[in-house]
């Protein structure tokens, strides 16, 4: 839904497999315009084998059949008709659901492409754009601009996290909210408007008006920032979490890769230096999906190919959103392990102590005791650290439970929750947050009120923008909608 | 009958209201031979409702014709009553003069202001028909008696007169304003012409006799002193004189209960009227349905003129039956005996559909056709005038083969008012408010002349004499500014003290003469005292009182700095929007991605540039990034 897209003919009717292409049980092929109910006409006859989909009413659904032009079937069929502006698009859209597989949905598809083609079809058929359901469906009113970014998010969700938020995106409530939070600011808005319009109407009531107004502001400006708040969270909650595995070289960094993926993702072996490139791993935990990367173990190499490997562990690790050191608890303080750390103080970070199942309870109270006088000395002391096994499991429900509490995401989130998951929603809540700001600083310095009327204008224009709405008229209309103007 | 003239006429204004008055002056003072038609000779700049010119918005209007070199402002310096400034404890933006004018001492002064033009012959006639030759451009006009005018452009300022009628409850008449004739004849030679006419309404009060009312039960409102004039060519003290005081009382449940009672014979909800109202002026009924929880509506008592009796009873328009009225109006305190001299009414007339101007205010399909005032749809004096004014500077130029002046909505509520009565689908009359302006803090009526003046200079209205003393003006300015900006300050004993005394904190460092003035409780006059450079801002080039302007250009422009350079960058935004001109043979309905709404709209308005075009309702942001690629493609 990118605004600079050149998006194609909207008089157009569109037609596509929503589907995956895949052989499932079931197809579905959709087509939408003004043209979908008659160019699938053609294509389709009912239980009679009558062409009869133009006296369908809206919201039917009928068993009937795929045909081709001799009249030879191609599939049953269950077809489903909506009838503008009932329908996803909003415009008429026809759905035909056939068996699954390329073949069939394939050539359905092209069957209708080829009906459009046909004479008595007043505009063009074609194959629709990735999201141009949904963008039609935002043009024509059904849904506003956060929805429909929602459908994508629901579509491309990883994460039950994910699914859920979008879903609850979908259902409007970040809609419903800024929706409110719009009006609640445009009321003042027309209120100061009309009070300056017509003096001698509002003037009294004006001049009574700053400490109601103050508190609405700043009412607002708290939701906004509340709103904000949850953003860091829900873009990591939306997105997972970036986990880089650094550490030395046979520190067992594949190893528990591939103990997380429950499969040989990463070539272990006792060589140093076997790891060369970046492998990654996703792992759900708790409705939070952990992307974790293995990378090269640091050391001073002379192989070239080698060296590129630890450039790229120490990029991955800047990159990420937390970092996991892992150390041999043999030698948890071996050489560069000091220099690593003091490069990582900005990050969030987990010491891991690896190989628990070859050492005793002695050996491993040592080794922590090393890590954590290392630790304390490079001023990380409050670096938590796990120690694990990749060969028995231990520990690595913990180091994932502890992935979560150190980026402080390990709550389970409570179904009424909503989080701000979009860059772009973002963005004009700060712009808005910064406007309402701006306004709150001038009431409290008793500045006129048309100056910074332009700010809470500014903030109005901000929370439209992330509706996708334009702003026009509205201000205008609730200052003859709800105050009664006079002189 | 052929016109019996000894000069061919270059302009025909139709009317002599408010837009016909500006049309006429503008353009017989830019050198052109006009004839101005109207029903009576006896109503020319008639103001057949409210008794008052400016207000919030309109004020601004009025200053920003009189920086062009309009009449208005100079006719109602000359004709008020009563003058305040409003909105003066608000910012400067939103400052509005309003006077209350002696309606026929108005009337009188623009039609000897028409009468002293050599250029203007004022003719009372019905025009019935506008002459087109076979490629639609204007060439003249035939009246009701049949006399023929010839001229290549005519400016249409046909007010509320076109097949107008009047309601008062079951009562309809077939008339103009004020009983008026109407004309019908012009109506039907419009829709003849293809162009596409709707019905608007709108509403007045009753005018009572004011001795039968009792003052003492209403609060009093008096003038402002000083007054301070409209017209920046006015000495203030030729604006002080005795002023004629207002009066105010309020509506009650008696007052609303008739109402209710009888609504059903008001002609709007027993659905007799077919025009659509204003909401921003709504009738006493109208308040009463539709703002049910209000106990209570202001009434104004204002006079109508010096010379009469007559009183115009502010915020009750009403088309209720004359018997209601009476009722009605004789349950406001105050007015408990009051007689009506003119009953209250409600008026339908034709005026153009949206879609058919172009920014110069030309009807889309003609050549030297143009219009003005509240055919356009608009509502008010001030918008009518500031119209007229407007399309006889693109008429004059048109005749000249130049192209006319143009004013954006960043220069002038004008530019406002033009660039929405061409691009909005208008559902009411529309009226002029602040909050329509983007740029409202720049666009104030204290720097009209600044914002405007130029621009007449350069159309040929303001003498070079006027425009002279503005630039000096602007250069005492600039160099004052820059003064204070500089003047570096340490702190004082005396400084604290007055800074004290004014009610704000002492400096403890080095600050500016500037960086002072920005504290809300501090003046040019506070800074007096410790201010021992600064000049005198009097001179030879300008009269005496520009001195004050100018301190309160200063003070406006310092103060308020942030707020105004945080506007003139949005200003830089959306002229960028502006500049990109769409080329005037797009085909938008073979544009692939806009939508079919845009698309329609956009063939229809034809917008001039991308910026005129993200304005008009129904083409939504992601069509003018559609637009915008095209021209790109296309470049």
């Amino acid at each position: 839904m990118k605004s600079g897209d050149v998006t194609p003919g909207v008089h157009d009717t569109i037609v596509a497999i929503s589907t995956a292409m895949s052989d499932a049980g079931i197809g579905i092929v959709r087509i939408s315009g003004p043209d979908a109910v008659a160019v699938a006409d053609r294509i389709v006859v009912n239980a009679r084998r009558e062409h009869d989909l133009r006296e369908r009413k809206t919201a039917t659904i009928r068993f009937g059949y795929v045909v081709n032009g001799e009249g030879g079937v191609l599939d049953q069929a269950l077809v489903s008709v909506f009838l503008a502006p009932h329908s996803y698009t909003g415009e008429d859209t026809v759905e035909i659901n056939v068996h699954g597989g390329h073949l069939v949905t394939e050539e359905t598809l092209s069957l209708l492409l080829k009906s459009g083609k046909q004479k008595g079809v007043r505009g063009t058929v074609r194959v629709a754009q990735p999201g141009e359901f949904t963008r039609r469906a935002f043009f024509n009113g059904k849904m506003d601009l956060t929805q429909a970014e929602a459908v994508q998010d629901l579509i491309s969700a990883n994460s039950r996290f994910a699914m859920k938020n979008a879903a609850e995106q979908l259902s409007g409530r970040l809609k419903e909210r800024l929706q409110s939070m719009r009006e609640a600011l445009l009321h003042e808005t027309a209120f100061l408007e009309a009070a300056l319009d017509d003096p001698d109407v509002y003037g009294e009531e004006l001049s009574s008006h700053g400490e109601k107004l103050k508190a609405v502001i700043g009412d607002l400006r708290q939701k906004t920032k509340e709103m904000l708040s949850t953003y860091e969270e829900g873009a990591l909650r939306k997105n997972g979490i970036r986990c880089a595995i650094i550490g030395p070289v046979n520190a067992g960094k594949s190893s528990l890769l591939n103990a997380l993926s429950g499969r040989e993702k990463a070539i272990v072996s006792a060589l140093p230096g076997t790891t060369r490139d970046i492998i990654e791993v996703s792992v759900q935990m708790r409705e939070v999906l952990l992307h974790f990367s293995d990378t090269a173990g640091l050391r001073k190499t002379a192989d070239p190919v080698e060296h590129e490997g630890v450039l790229r562990a120490r990029e991955e690790a800047k990159e990420a959103d937390i970092v996991l050191l892992l150390l041999d608890m043999e030698k948890p303080g071996e050489e560069g392990v000091k220099e690593t750390l003091r490069t990582l103080k900005e990050k969030p970070l987990i010491a891991v102590l690896t190989k628990a199942d070859l050492y005793d309870e002695q050996k491993r109270e040592a080794a922590q005791r090393v890590l954590k006088r290392m630790l304390e000395e490079e001023g990380l002391s409050r670096t938590p650290s796990e120690v694990i096994s990749s060969v028995t499991g231990e520990g690595m429900d913990e180091l994932k439970e502890r992935i979560l509490q150190r980026l402080r995401i390990d709550r389970i989130v409570p179904r009424e929750d909503f989080y701000l998951t979009s860059a772009r929603h973002k963005e004009a809540l700060s712009e808005a947050e910064e406007s309402l700001r701006l306004a709150e600083d001038a009431i409290a310095q008793k500045t006129p009120e048309d100056l910074y009327l332009s700010d809470l204008m500014d903030a109005y224009r901000a929370f439209s923008a992330i509706l996708g709405e334009a702003v026009e008229e509205d201000l205008i209309d609730k200052i003859f909608r709800d105050f009664c103007m006079g002189k | 009958m052929g016109a019996p003239f000894e000069k061919p006429f270059d302009l025909i204004v139709v009317g002599a209201g408010h837009a016909g008055c500006e049309a006429a002056l503008c353009g017989a003072r830019l050198g052109w031979r006009v004839i101005v038609f109207c029903l009576s000779t006896d109503h020319v700049a008639f103001m057949p409702c409210n008794p008052h010119i400016g207000g919030s918005s309109k004020g601004h209007l009025v200053r920003e014709i009189d920086a062009l070199g309009g009449e208005m402002g100079q006719a109602i310096d000359h004709t008020f009553l009563q003058s305040r400034m409003l909105n003066l404890s608000k910012g400067p933006a939103v400052h509005s003069l309003r006077a209350q004018a002696d309606k026929q001492a108005y009337s009188a002064y623009m039609r000897r202001a028409l009468e002293k033009e050599e250029n203007i012959f004022l003719k009372q006639a019905e025009v019935t028909k506008i002459l087109t030759d076979e490629e639609n451009r204007v060439t003249g006009a035939e009246t009701a008696t049949g006399l023929r005018v010839s001229a290549r452009a005519l400016i249409l300022c046909a007010g509320t007169y076109l097949s107008s009628r009047c309601l008062t409850g079951e009562t309809i008449t077939a008339s103009g304003p004020n009983g008026l004739q109407m004309s019908g004849a012009l109506s039907k030679n419009l829709e003849k012409m293809g162009i596409r006419l709707r019905r608007f309404k709108t509403g007045t009060p009753a005018r009572m006799d004011g001795k039968s009312l009792d003052y003492s039960k209403m609060q009093i409102q008096e003038g402002d002193v000083p007054v301070r004039p409209f017209s920046f060519d006015t000495d203030p003290k030729a604006v002080q004189k005795e002023q004629v005081p207002c009066y105010l009382t309020y509506t009650n449940k008696i007052t609303h209960d008739i109402i209710k009672e009888n609504i059903h014979r008001s002609p709007i909800y027993a659905g007799v009227i077919e025009g659509i109202g204003p909401r921003y002026c709504p009738s006493i009924e109208d308040k009463v349905v539709r703002f049910a929880d209000k106990e209570r509506h202001q009434v104004f008592v204002e006079p109508e003129g010096a010379h009469t009796d007559e009183v115009y009873i502010d915020g009750m328009s009403s088309s209720m039956p004359e018997d209601v009225q009476w009722k009605m109006y004789r349950s406001v305190p105050g007015l408990e005996n009051c007689r009506i001299v003119k009953a209250a009414y409600a008026i339908e007339y034709d005026c153009l559909e949206s879609g058919q101007l172009t920014p110069r205010l030309e009807i889309r399909g003609f050549s030297g056709l143009y219009c003005a005032g509240q055919l356009n749809g608009s509502s008010g004096y001030e918008e009518a005038a500031a119209q007229g004014l407007f399309a006889a500077l693109q008429a004059a130029a048109f005749l000249k083969g130049e192209e006319g002046i143009r004013i954006d909505r960043s220069e002038g509520y004008i530019g406002v008012l033009v660039d929405d009565l061409v691009h909005k689908e208008l559902t009411e009359p529309y009226r002029m408010m602040t909050s329509r302006a983007e740029y409202r803090l720049l666009l104030r009526q204290d720097n009209a002349d600044t914002r405007l003046r130029e621009k007449g200079f350069r159309a040929g209205l303001v003498s070079r004499e006027k425009i002279e003393r503005l630039r000096k003006k602007e250069e005492v300015i600039a160099s004052e500014i820059r003064r204070m900006k500089e003047t570096v300050i340490s702190p004082s004993g005396e400084l604290n003290a007055i800074l004290e005394e004014a009610g704000t904190t002492p400096v403890t460092g080095q600050t500016t003469l500037a960086a002072l003035l920005t504290r809300p409780q501090v003046t040019l006059q506070t800074l007096h005292a410790i201010d021992s450079t600064r000049p005198s801002y009097a001179s030879d080039a300008y009269p005496a009182h520009v001195a004050d302007e100018i301190a309160e250009q200063i003070e406006i422009r310092i103060k308020y700095e942030g707020y105004l350079l945080r506007q003139e960058r949005q200003v830089v935004q959306f002229r960028k929007q502006e500049e990109r001109v769409l080329p005037k043979n797009i085909d938008y309905q073979s544009i692939r991605g806009l939508r079919l709404e845009a698309a329609e709209k956009l063939s229809r308005l034809q917008p001039e540039t991308v910026g005129a075009a993200s304005r008009i309702a129904g083409v939504n942001p992601a069509d003018i990034a559609v637009l915008l690629v095209y021209l790109e493609k296309r470049a």
